[in-house]
């Protein structure tokens, strides 16, 4: 062992916490070592006046004022464990309430992100509520179909037998009440057709619409075009298009549609309203012959009175047969000709899958930028809000703080 | 630990203030002359000590029976000390300087003059204001160590658990103050002559 090692140790040597060995080695060097010997009596010198260094007295009424301030706090009721679990609590106070905000956020700004994209979000649903309705017309309408004919011609005759039966005891009179003759019956069949679609082009798919709806003797009963959504410089069209074609090409034009544009919903119904229709065509034939009748005994009237209750019957049948007759007419038009109900929406590309070039960097990167403008929309709109609500927000911020720092005081105050 | 103390902790507990009045009463001076070499102001050394001591009656309940009173009761003034002086921007007093009581009121420091005492000081080679000079200048860390060292007289096991420390630590940090003090010593001898 060099001086300075022993130089190094001589503390741990005055307290004794060395080993025997060392302890042994450290007494032989000392003894032999003018130095080392001369640095261990300054530090026991040292080590003595520090150890013989007088206290000072604390200051006149230090116990007194020691007693005052430990009779205002009492030991804490706590145990060790409470404590740390408070400390544990406090420390995630903040994250519990970091989390809280941040989750706020987080709502508001995928809520903004959401009403950017509303038009979406509507349409969709109507488009849902729309096919239920379908489905369910489809579901009433099936049994009528089914219903074998022979059910309808009964149903019809025992209608004409009640009638001719009344007829006669009104009219007192064998004359022969006409039935509806069944060799003329003829199919009456509504086709209806709602489709969606969507078009790379929207103005040129209406002109080849309506070049193509010429050629079938169509027509477009209405058109309601908008500006759904405008990008960089294009703007995407939106259209609401009812179109009538004559039921015998309603098949053909329905092909042609799948065939020009990318079709996401196509609902098609066939409603056979041939006894509806033969029902009131029988109503009209009756009442035709009962109106017949009537003017035959309006010219044998005698009385006014006979002749006023007569004109009155014969008002109560010709209103009869004309409102008999405008639904007829009505059925024949929508039978004659098709109706089909097409939205239409302009799109960048004609299907929401991606084409197979785009491989999965370039997918990231434009699913990115997407991200990025959404959250730069979204930050855009919660300013544009935080503004616009500004006059709601403020008092109740102020009352929410006034509040919090009530419930701060009275905690402090109830808790020791 | 007695039987004596743990009865006090235990009287202490329910809040019996003479009870801790007497268990504290052989180490309140000292915690107050640990807080007066640490803060070096009579009126911090009072606060600071008593700020300690009202925590030690507050958390008595957290005291486990484990170590002995006396090495918890001196963790929690070290630790307060320091903290105090921490939260304190100090500036530094001189042991020689005049200290200010507050209201325009300067005091001498009173310090034992030994010197009348040949006896006591032939052997030695310091007197003990240098040696107080020399301890303030010393770092809070060195400084806390050679008051529990060698003017508390602690044992070297019972330092590691006041200051939270492995023994080792203990050991090479008390080393080094030392050697530290007794430089600074040297410096002020020199300074003096």
């Amino acid at each position: 062992m060099n001086c300075n090692e022993i130089c190094d140790k001589l503390s741990l040597y005055i307290d004794n916490e060395l080993g025997d060995e060392e302890m042994r080695q450290m007494e032989e060097h000392i003894k032999s070592c003018v130095n080392c010997q001369k640095e261990l009596e300054e530090y026991e010198n040292l080590i003595s006046v520090l150890q013989s260094l007088p206290e000072e007295e604390p200051p006149e009424g230090y116990c007194a004022r020691l007693h005052e301030k430990l009779l205002e706090n009492g030991p804490q009721l706590e145990t060790r464990k409470e404590a740390s679990k408070i400390k544990k609590i406090n420390r995630f106070k903040w994250m519990k309430y970091g989390s809280i905000a941040a989750a706020l956020v987080l709502v508001f700004l995928v809520g903004n992100m959401n009403s950017g994209k509303n038009n979406f979000g509507i349409k969709s649903k109507t488009e849902s509520s729309y096919d239920m309705a379908a489905t369910e017309e489809n579901k009433a309408v099936a049994p009528q179909a089914i219903e074998p004919a022979e059910a309808l011609e009964e149903y019809s005759d025992k209608i004409a037998e009640e009638i001719r039966g009344e007829a006669s005891s009104y009219i007192a009179n064998d004359s022969v009440m006409l039935t509806s003759s069944k060799a003329e019956k003829e199919m009456k069949i509504i086709k209806t057709g709602a489709i969606s679609a969507q078009t790379e082009d929207y103005d040129v798919f209406m002109d080849d619409l309506s070049m193509k709806l010429s050629s079938l003797g169509g027509f477009l009963e209405s058109n309601n075009t908008e500006v759904y959504q405008v990008y960089d410089n294009d703007k995407l069209m939106y259209g609401n298009i009812r179109i009538r074609v004559p039921q015998e090409n309603f098949y053909e034009f329905v092909d042609y549609l799948e065939n020009t544009v990318e079709i996401r919903r196509k609902n098609i119904n066939e409603t056979d309203v041939t006894k509806e229709y033969y029902e009131k065509d029988n109503k009209v034939k009756n009442l035709e012959v009962q109106e017949q009748h009537l003017r035959e005994l309006f010219e044998k009237a005698n009385t006014v009175e006979e002749m006023l209750l007569i004109e009155n019957e014969l008002r109560r049948v010709r209103t009869e047969i004309d409102s008999l007759n405008i639904s007829l007419s009505d059925i024949n038009d929508r039978a004659s000709m098709s109706t089909i109900n097409l939205e239409i929406e302009e799109v960048m590309t004609a299907s929401l899958t991606l084409k197979a070039k785009d491989n999965v960097w370039e997918r990231s990167k434009n699913g990115l930028i997407n991200t990025v403008n959404g959250i730069i929309r979204a930050l855009e709109n919660l300013v544009v809000n935080i503004i616009s609500s500004s006059p709601l927000l403020i008092p109740f911020i102020i009352i929410c703080l006034v509040g919090f720092f009530k419930i701060k005081k009275y905690w402090k105050k109830h808790t020791p | 630990m007695n039987s004596n103390e743990r009865w006090l902790v235990e009287e202490s507990r329910k809040g019996n203030v003479d009870a801790f009045e007497e268990l504290i009463k052989d180490y309140k001076k000292s915690a107050y002359n640990i807080a007066l070499r640490v803060l070096r102001n009579v009126e911090d050394a009072e606060d600071a000590s008593q700020e300690a001591l009202i925590k030690i009656f507050k958390s008595i309940n957290n005291f486990n029976m484990e170590s002995t009173f006396k090495v918890w009761m001196y963790r929690i003034v070290v630790n307060t000390c320091i903290d105090f002086k921490r939260k304190k921007i100090i500036n530094a007093v001189s042991i020689d300087e005049t200290i200010d009581l507050g209201s325009g009121r300067e005091i001498q420091r009173e310090i034992s003059d030994e010197s009348n005492n040949p006896d006591a000081l032939i052997d030695r080679n310091f007197s003990t204001q240098l040696v107080n000079n020399a301890i303030n200048k010393l770092e809070d860390d060195f400084k806390t160590i050679i008051i529990l060292r060698d003017i508390k007289g602690f044992t070297y096991g019972e330092i590691s658990e006041i200051l939270s420390c492995n023994l080792g630590t203990v050991k090479s940090r008390l080393s080094r103050a030392r050697k530290c003090l007794k430089e600074l010593l040297e410096i002020e001898m020199k300074a003096q002559s």
